[in-house]
């Protein structure tokens, strides 16, 4: 369970990137940070997994204030991957990468094999251990970041913009894993992203306009409110926007709806 | 005139091995009023293809033609008059950006490329206003706006040399809907406005049906379609190259099949319901 109170920050003194920002994420669930470039979903996340420090307000992870005598303890239950695949790949191999946040824990030597060896398994990547970067794409280089964060076994896990610099190939990839981690080993995850056709797919959003929650409910919720997103520098999902727009014209036949909302629900 | 490409090949040198990236290229490439896309898979030799370029990669085997000058030449200095005129803006080119205000760094490629400072300054304006850059931020820090205007910062600076083709290199990578959309006007407005040429390099194949008008695929480094909009999307082979289908015929594919409307290929929304109604309307 995370809240978040009342949460401010400032990267300096005359310009507020989070204002006053209040929310609740609770365990299990996938929760989507939407908003425009700038509009301080990263500063957001980044306070989250205690990157930085809030200017002001509180932030709880499973009732434990973040703070700095509890952020050992906060960064075990909370992960974080970011959007530049090749900017957070420190291993000279794959395996060395998944490992390198377990030899910081000092985690015993057969132990880390064994959870390296897993979570390669659970991401798809478990015949790539001995692989370099380079010899891997985007998606994969993503899943390789992903089982890492997995590895240290914390139970929520924030993908920050995680699929933007991929292909549509390795988006899939990522959505699919994604998935299976919120649904059948029960992370809590919290996708940071602008584009609502992906977010579409979690439980809950919540859209910052300018540093501030403007909207937060299910996708079907938010979705009807097209005025605040388009003002938000945001865009419905091409096949709900048309399906909105047909629906205000009485002269559309039920059956195209009908089959509009059926291509829409297969997306 | 513009580029051509005769039977170029590039491999990027390993430790035991070289990687091929593009091979057996022909292409060519006029100097005013296209409008071309570039896709293909992630390392499918989009990249390596557009550097060839501007000369920042020159050929292993073939020969690249710019504006009628053979690569490499034989002089450096006409290199440069070369990247000049094919404007190549990479992928986050503000990552690039450096200098202390925006307009200098907007000034930077006109004065390199031996324009007085006045002169540059007169381009940089110009440039600004085509991308919208509002003029009251020019003396700003290029790092204290945000990330969509930085990268129209940087686009002004690659427009600034007043190049006569423009190469971008997913130029709406990471950028939000609205950036997306406001950037590519922007292109949109010099190719009908100026009638120059552009080359999109873009995974997103919404975008690519809206805008482009030719497209080329790339697959393992191999032109394997090279061709009007129009043909690509309707090719025989098409689920051979690896591409998604533009999301307005996904759905008026779907559409024919399920609700009987007739499928009439629309690429863009506003076409697509415009056409609907229409149907709908009958």
């Amino acid at each position: 369970m995370i809240k978040v109170i009342d949460l401010s920050f400032s990267y300096n003194a005359n310009d507020e990137a989070l204002k006053h920002v209040n929310l609740e994420i609770s365990r299990g669930s996938w929760v989507s940070i939407l908003g425009h470039n700038g509009s301080g979903k990263s500063t957001l996340s980044k306070c989250l997994v205690g990157l930085l420090a809030p200017t002001e307000g509180e932030i709880y992870i499973d009732e434990l204030r973040l703070n700095d005598e509890n952020l050992p303890k906060i960064r075990q239950k909370i992960g974080i991957v970011f959007q530049n695949p090749d900017n957070q790949f420190v291993g000279v191999t794959v395996r060395h990468d998944i490992a390198f946040g377990l030899e910081n824990q000092l985690i015993p030597h057969d132990e880390m094999e064994e959870r390296v060896a897993h979570y390669a398994r659970l991401v798809g990547m478990e015949e790539f251990l001995g692989k370099e970067p380079h010899q891997l794409s985007g998606g994969q280089k993503q899943r390789v970041a992903i089982a890492g964060a997995l590895a240290m076994e914390q139970d929520i896990l924030i993908l920050d913009e995680a699929t933007s610099m991929l292909d549509p190939e390795g988006t899939r990839e990522i959505v699919e894993l994604i998935k299976r981690l919120n649904k059948e080993l029960n992370k809590t995850i919290i996708t940071i992203t602008h584009d609502l056709s992906f977010a579409a797919l979690s439980d809950e959003l919540i859209v910052l306009k300018d540093g501030m929650k403007i909207l937060e409910g299910t996708p079907e919720e938010v979705f009807k409110r097209e005025d605040l997103l388009v003002s938000s520098h945001l865009e419905l999902p091409f096949g709900l926007k048309l399906y909105n727009d047909l629906s205000k014209d009485e002269k559309t036949p039920r059956h195209v709806l009908e089959a509009l909302w059926a291509f829409n629900s297969k997306m | 005139m513009g580029i051509q490409f005769k039977d170029v090949s590039f491999a990027y040198r390993g430790l035991r091995q070289n990687y091929d990236a593009i091979s057996h290229i022909n292409l060519n490439i006029d100097k005013e009023g296209e409008f071309i896309a570039i896709v293909g898979q992630t390392g499918s030799g989009k990249s390596t293809l557009v550097q060839h370029m501007n000369a920042l990669l020159l050929p292993m085997s073939g020969v690249v033609t710019v504006f009628g000058q053979n690569l490499p030449p034989k002089k450096n200095e006409k290199i440069n008059a070369l990247r000049q005129r094919v404007g190549l803006v990479f992928q986050f080119p503000e990552y690039q950006l450096f200098e202390e205000t925006i307009i200098k760094d907007i000034m930077f490629g006109p004065k390199n490329f031996k324009s007085t400072e006045a002169e540059a300054l007169e381009k940089a304006k110009k440039a600004a206003a085509i991308c919208g850059v509002p003029e009251n931020l020019l003396e700003q820090s290029p790092f204290r706006i945000s990330g969509g205007q930085m990268r129209r910062v940087a686009v002004a600076g690659i427009l600034a040399m007043e190049p006569d083709i423009l190469v971008l290199d997913e130029p709406t990578r990471g950028l939000d809907p609205k950036g997306r959309r406001d950037l590519m006007q922007i292109f949109q407005s010099i190719h009908e406005k100026q009638n120059k040429t552009i080359i999109l390099i873009s995974h997103d194949m919404d975008l690519v049906s809206e805008y482009a008008k030719r497209i080329i695929v790339l697959d393992q480094g191999k032109i394997v379609f090279d061709g009007k909009k129009e043909d690509l999307f309707e090719h025989p082979n098409f689920e051979s190259f690896h591409l998604d289908l533009p999301t307005p015929l996904k759905i008026l594919k779907e559409l024919s099949k399920e609700a009987g409307i007739t499928y009439q290929p629309k690429y863009d929304y506003p076409s697509l319901l415009a056409y609907l109604k229409e149907v709908n309307h009958e």
